[in-house]
């Protein structure tokens, strides 16, 4: 199958992309064209106009600055996950991106396109949600910062205006004690995840203070909670405490029934994925176990 | 900004095995369909034209990439190898005769994608930094031979490789 006919801007700076998506009645920005290319191959997306980002100069950087690491949204995700392997406080993220699809694919596919794709099932926007992060854009009335929770609304729709584009990423580092653990089932290695778990946990003196559980594929939108707060201060993740972490995650759950999966098993594999990401975040953190 | 229209016909440089192309092209042309149609080079295989079989893997600037995914227009300026350049690798003989002892193929219809993967991560694999080859293979539909011959094809590979570094 091949795309349907689009005419094909080529856009130079953030401002040209701005100024098309304004003026241009259904165009698409192209990034690594993983999911948008097989869209418009199999007919499902026919996009009048296509502007590929490509030669927008800024948009593949990866900083650190204040505690706080920008990624462009150009930035394949290969890349992102060899950077981030070694990096222990985001234990997750390296874990989590591992996941997407498969190797010849994550050498193309970048983050910006992933999280802006909003799939509800995908990796990125889970660990966006999971590490607070936040997703900046820019429009005609300027530059905006929106926090993860915010931007995925629904099923492949966030808050970016049709004629916003998004530049980057911001991902907060979290203090270094601190570990995560990606869990994912799906039926082959490389497919959409059935369901996917992330969880994050920092401490402090071997004490619970920080953390972030967070499920993909069983709502409209990949969703997150923080750790309890009378979970703060505990020296173990007992399968009490995992149990009521889980409680608070699950009224946010709405998991589809499909020939996948029932909504049951989705919830089920929640609750174990759940477990066991926690009680490997809690290990990877530095967490003692007696 | 450089603006083309849907049936205009577009100048594009490649760099396809070494050699420099240029092309004129529609913008809805997908690299998979440059190759084959264009230049002639059917080693890359077509299957299913929306990024789920691998047989249209080829190396894009170093990295294997899926060529049904990418439109020619966008990877203007690029490097590109396909099995026909690899062909011409002097560690492809080790490979092909792997692949062929060790029953790695049957149709080869899934063969080029595979081996350019394969090649690439070979490559890159070292001691403290071993391949996922799950994760390699997985992005790659054999539906006629099965992994287990070409999983003992990179095993031999390794192997060979193993030994000749030690002696
Ligand atoms: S033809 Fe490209 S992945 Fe199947
Ligand atoms: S050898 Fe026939 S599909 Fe792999």
């Amino acid at each position: 199958m091949k795309p349907a006919p689009f005419d094909f801007i080529r856009a130079e700076s953030v401002d040209d992309v701005i100024a098309i998506l304004s003026h241009t009645e259904d165009a698409k920005i192209l990034a690594g064209g993983q999911s948008l290319v097989a869209m418009m191959n199999m007919r499902l997306a026919r996009p009048s106009t296509l502007v590929t980002l490509r030669g927008v100069p800024g948009l593949d950087a990866i900083e650190e600055k204040d505690g706080v690491v920008t990624v462009g949204a150009m930035v394949v995700q290969e890349r992102l996950r060899s950077m981030m392997g070694h990096r222990q406080e985001f234990g997750a993220l390296a874990e989590g991106i591992g996941y997407i699809g498969h190797p010849q694919t994550r050498s193309m596919g970048t983050v910006g396109g992933s999280i802006a794709h909003a799939d509800p099932s995908a990796e990125l926007p889970l660990l966006l949600q999971v590490y607070r992060g936040s997703v900046k854009t820019a429009g005609p009335s300027g530059v905006r910062q929106i926090a993860a929770e915010d931007f995925f609304q629904f099923p492949f729709s966030t808050a970016l205006e049709p004629e916003e584009i998004m530049v980057a990423t911001h991902w907060p580092v979290p203090i270094m004690s601190s570990g995560g653990s990606f869990r994912e089932f799906s039926r082959r290695r490389g497919d959409f995840a059935i369901v996917a778990v992330a969880c994050h946990i920092s401490i402090e003196h071997q004490r619970l203070v920080d953390g972030r559980l967070g499920a993909a594929g069983v709502a409209g939108t990949a969703v997150a909670v923080d750790l309890p707060a009378d979970l703060r201060g505990q020296p173990l993740i007992t399968d009490e405490a995992a149990t009521h972490w889980l409680e608070t995650l699950m009224p946010h759950l709405d998991p589809p029934d499909d020939l996948e999966a029932s909504s049951v098993l989705r919830r089920t594999l929640v609750e174990t994925l759940g477990r066991e990401a926690m009680a490997e975040a809690w290990v990877r953190a530095g967490g003692g176990t007696t | 900004m450089i603006r083309y229209e849907k049936d205009q016909r577009v100048p594009v440089t490649l760099t396809v095995n070494g050699r420099e192309y240029r092309q004129w092209i529609e913008p809805r042309l997908l690299l998979s369909d440059f190759l084959r149609d264009e230049l002639g080079l059917t080693g890359t295989h077509v299957g299913c034209e929306h990024g789920v079989c691998g047989a249209c893997t080829i190396l894009l600037n170093g990295s294997p990439a899926r060529s049904c995914l990418k439109l020619a227009i966008d990877v203007d300026d690029g490097q590109i190898t396909t099995i026909e350049g690899l062909a011409r690798d002097e560690e492809f003989d080790a490979l092909r005769q792997a692949f062929s002892e060790n029953h790695a193929l049957q149709c080869g219809f899934c063969t080029p994608g595979i081996m350019l993967s394969v090649a690439v991560a070979l490559k890159h694999t070292s001691e403290s930094d071993p391949v996922d080859w799950d994760d390699v293979l997985s992005g790659h539909l054999c539906r006629c031979t099965g992994y287990v011959g070409i999983r003992r094809a990179i095993k031999a590979l390794q192997a060979k490789e193993g030994g000749e570094a030690k002696a």
